[in-house]
């Protein structure tokens, strides 16, 4: 509500009734109302009777004004008519002749004209008391005789003061003095003139006889020297200041004592002053201050008035609003039992109001009951989806801590035990888990139980029993369909069976590898409807992660078993090699030696016959020592247990170390041996041993195939190789034959058709040995002409054959 | 190790092998290059015992299939021997490979000669040992 008393917390509670905003509106309005017209009224019609007030003072002020014009303009027309007439008489005329215009004339009549003017000037003056002075002048403005004025106009009046406003003696420009000429009766010229001052005191007196001027009125004059008839004394205001210059205003002045006026200040020429008419403000606005006075009372009385009506009003009409205000805030509190009493409204719009918030507040309090209630459901629905996704995180977590058990334990029988226990802690209605396997061996197969967790020593024993493929429980389903089989039991035939109480459910699952069922998860839980479709899926994923664990444990099992055989078969190849290199060369050690030892003649002598068998012998030992080094070596290699020795090898002098070997071969027969090989072959890295085999190899070759001619040796680099060739002028090879050397057992023919000595291993060794380092073996040759035989070493290190042995 | 360069004729060799005619061929070899002084042990079984018995022993040719006890084992009880520490043992074996002859010099041997034995170059390899050159030689 806005027009609530300013809170700015909203705790605070806002104020109601006469403190709080309606009552002050009203309160402020009635005021208003009241006040504000009434104001204004009274504004309007004092200002309007000031100003009536004003032009009436101003009127009246203004008529005494012309009155005193009017008589004051007489007067001095009067007096001003007066001289003139005085002027034209004759005896002045001739007196003012001797006096001037004679100048013959003796001193007696002088003196007599000057008497008589003197005795006629006093005449007119004690006559006419207006004039303060008179004078007479000669043609040459010097005067000659001057009479003053001996009573005084009025003993109230200072006397003093007046007159020096009219500066009186030769100051004739003051406007109270009255001129006129006296004229020569004969030729009108002027002789001189007669001066009257007109005294001003006299129109004080004037002044103080009119009407018309109220209690404070006041009319007076002032000169242009600022002083004031009748006071004396110097005055000056702004009205005075204005007529002075001779602008006529009138209008409300503060006088020159500083009292508020209304005042006409008129410029009058004829005195040369300003004539000042005021009445105070205070006395012309008298009674218009009363009554301002008295509205203002007024008003203040009905302020007054109308703030006790406006209470009582405000009363009236607050009160309910204010009940009503203090039920809608008990509502806001809370207290949705509170009603407003209706007994307290009246039958307008307010009660209406009243009524209206009553049911209000009904139904509001039936929709929170409904809330509450609905709240209460949601609550509840809520908290079983909360449990539902509870289990789920459990479910997934013990899914997780069943893979972490299957990759880390590899004995099946732990991992079992493992995860049944796992599966039984986490998920408390679980109250037995068992595990069984499918046992191939027994006819027809049939699960048995492995490990279990849970139940109670009856349901334990019961479970132990092997299951048939074709039982009809669960289990036996789950493992007979490979779909995992779900069973809702009453508690109380459960109950009966397991000797457990509460079990409402019980489900197996297949342990499974694609179609191949290998045992079954079986759980027994006491949750009613358990192992809903969602719980059968995570279960299955447990029962799978199982499933791969044991199998994962049996190829672990099965592979340790495999390598164990092969390294068992490896040793025994090994030893049997070593056996065999053993046995054979033992023998060969006697047949070789003794044949040799008698053909050294550390036997007895021997004939030229004994001699050519015995060398037959010794021939034919070495021969099988040949053989069986070539026999063992292949044998080594094909076992995959040679491994090349590598080093930096120069190929340049190893070649030329078996060229010593070489001439040895070819002694008998008519073959010329030439090496080509630069020096500048880079060294290779390679088994020196095994090289210098194949090098030897291939010249025996040469030299056994060759009757005559040429075996050339070449080395040279390409391309990251280096190639040695042995070419020989011998039989040659046909095309077919090529690759076939290279085999074993294989031989080439010689020229005679007889197959030469050897078992035909040297070249498939050769090639093992070649190809173990990375390089290659081939042969170019055309029968009849000759061979070429060449392999290639490369050389960076070769490829990782070498360590086949290992 | 050093030893003083012997001459065969000063030399006593004891040979450890079990084949009678390899022995027989080896003694006729060393008769050749003029030892005079050999003994035989014909299989690993005491062999310490048997040489300590002997009043002086230069040299020592020792197959390494032996029965009883293999040459390694033999080898190694003679090197435990105060006396046969330096003693100059060659093994002198059928059982040739680039592997075993490692294994033998690792073993302590301080030579190999393979069999079969090259009657040609048997006695000068002997005489190479006596004087102190080390033979490695797979035959």
């Amino acid at each position: 509500m806005s027009q609530q008393n300013g809170n700015k917390e909203h705790t605070q509670i806002p104020t109601t009734g006469m403190r709080g905003g309606l009552g002050k509106t009203l309160l402020t309005a009635f005021l208003v109302m009241t006040i504000v017209p009434l104001a204004s009224i009274t504004w309007y019609a004092t200002q309007r009777e000031r100003h009536d007030i004003q032009r009436e003072v101003t009127a009246k002020l203004s008529s005494v004004v012309e009155v005193m014009e009017i008589h004051t303009q007489q007067w001095i027309a009067y007096h001003t008519d007066e001289l003139a007439l005085l002027a034209t008489m004759p005896a002045w005329q001739e007196h003012l002749t001797i006096l001037v215009a004679n100048p013959q004339s003796d001193a007696a009549s002088r003196s007599e004209a000057y008497e008589t003017f003197s005795h006629q000037l006093r005449t007119l003056i004690d006559h006419d008391p207006s004039f303060y002075q008179l004078a007479i002048f000669d043609d040459q403005e010097q005067p000659l005789i001057s009479i003053t004025q001996s009573l005084p106009v009025n003993p109230s009046i200072d006397q003093d003061a007046c007159l020096q406003a009219i500066a009186p003696g030769t100051a004739t420009e003051s406007q109270l003095a009255i001129q006129s000429p006296i004229l020569d009766p004969e030729d009108g010229r002027e002789l001189g003139k007669v001066v009257g001052w007109l005294n001003p005191c006299y129109l004080v007196k004037t002044i103080a006889s009119l009407q018309g001027l109220g209690k404070t009125g006041t009319i007076y004059l002032v000169d242009s020297h600022y002083v004031a008839l009748p006071w004396g004394e110097t005055v000056t205001s702004a009205g005075i200041e204005m007529a002075l210059n001779g602008i006529n205003t009138e209008g409300l002045y503060i006088n020159y004592a500083g009292v508020p006026v209304i005042g006409i200040y008129r410029w009058m020429p004829e005195l040369g002053m300003v004539l000042v008419a005021e009445q105070t403000q205070g006395e012309a606005f008298a009674s218009n201050d009363n009554v301002v006075a008295a509205v203002i009372g007024a008003m203040l009385l009905a302020a007054l008035v109308t703030a006790v009506i406006a209470a009582i009003v405000t009363r009236q009409i607050t009160r309910p609003i204010v009940l009503l205000t203090e039920s809608a805030l008990a509502l806001a509190q809370g207290e949705l039992e509170h009603r407003v009493p209706m007994h307290r409204f009246a039958r307008d719009e307010i009660g209406i109001l009243a009524y209206v918030f009553n049911q209000m507040a009904t139904e509001l309090k039936s929709l929170y009951d409904d809330l509450e209630e609905k709240v209460a459901q949601r609550t509840a629905l809520l908290q079983k989806a909360n449990y539902q996704i509870q289990r789920r995180a459990i479910q997934l977590a013990t899914i997780v801590q069943v893979s972490q058990a299957a990759t880390s334990i590899l004995d099946p029988e732990q991992l079992l035990r493992q995860v049944v226990h796992l599966l039984h802690d986490s998920f408390y209605s679980y109250n037995y888990v068992g595990i069984y396997l499918l046992d191939e061996k027994t006819k027809p197969p049939t699960l048995l139980h492995q490990e279990s967790a849970g139940g109670r020593e009856a349901l334990v024993n019961l479970k132990r029993q092997p299951v048939q493929l074709d039982d009809e429980t669960p289990i036996g389903r789950a493992a007979r369909t490979g779909q995992p089989s779900i069973l809702q039991w009453d508690p109380q035939q459960a109950e009966c069976l397991f000797n457990i109480p509460y079990i409402c459910a019980e489900a197996a699952l297949p342990l499974k590898i694609g179609d191949k069922i290998i045992g079954v998860l079986n759980i027994l839980s006491t949750e009613e409807g358990d192992f809903t479709p969602d719980d059968v899926s995570v279960l299955q994923n447990v029962a799978n992660q199982i499933t791969i664990a044991l199998e994962n444990a049996r190829l672990y099992i099965t592979e340790r078993e495999a390598a164990r055989r092969l390294r068992e078969l490896d040793q025994s190849k090994r030893r049997f090699l070593a056996n065999m290199s053993h046995e054979l060369r033992t023998p060969l050690t006697n047949i070789i030696g003794f044949s040799r030892l008698m053909l050294k003649g550390l036997s007895d002598p021997l004939t030229e016959q004994q001699r050519a068998d015995i060398q037959i012998i010794y021939q034919n030992g070495r021969h099988l020592l040949g053989l069986i080094n070539d026999l063992l070596d292949l044998s080594h290699i094909e076992a995959g247990m040679v491994e090349l020795e590598l080093r930096t090898v120069d190929l340049t002098e190893l070649i030329h170390s078996v060229m010593a070997t070489t001439s040895a071969l070819v002694r008998d027969k008519e073959i010329e041996l030439i090496v080509e090989v630069p020096d500048d072959i880079p060294p290779v890295q390679a088994d020196p041993v095994r090289i210098r085999q194949v090098l030897l190899r291939l010249l025996a070759n040469a030299a056994k195939f060759t009757e005559q001619g040429a075996i050339t040796i070449r080395s040279w680099r390409s391309d990251g190789m280096v190639l040695v060739s042995v070419s020989d002028t011998g039989v040659g090879i046909s095309p077919d034959d090529h690759d076939r050397i290279f085999e074993q057992f294989e031989q080439g023919k010689l020229r005679n058709g007889r197959r030469p000595n050897g078992a035909g291993l040297g070249l498939a060794l050769s090639k093992e040995f070649v190809e173990m380092h990375g390089g290659r073996i081939w042969v170019e040759s055309e029968p009849g002409v000759g061979s070429t035989f060449t392999f290639s070493l490369p050389l960076s290190a070769p490829d990782d054959r070498s360590n086949e042995g290992k | 190790m050093s030893i003083q360069s012997l001459q065969p004729k000063d030399a006593t060799i004891l040979v450890v092998e079990d084949n009678v005619q390899n022995f027989v061929l080896i003694t006729r070899l060393l008769a050749f290059l003029g030892v005079k002084k050999c003994e035989w042990k014909a299989s690993g079984w005491q062999v310490l015992e048997f040489a300590e018995a002997m009043p002086q022993i230069d040299l020592i040719l020792m197959d390494i299939f032996l029965p009883e006890e293999d040459g390694y084992q033999v080898l190694e009880r003679l090197r435990a021997h105060p006396r046969f520490q330096n003693t100059r043992i060659i093994a002198v074996t059928a059982d040739v490979s680039a592997e075993n002859m490692e294994r033998a010099r690792e073993a302590g041997f301080d030579g190999f000669i393979g069999k079969p034995i090259d009657p040609d170059r048997f006695p000068n390899q002997i005489r190479n040992i006596l004087q102190g050159e080390e033979v490695w030689d797979l035959g």
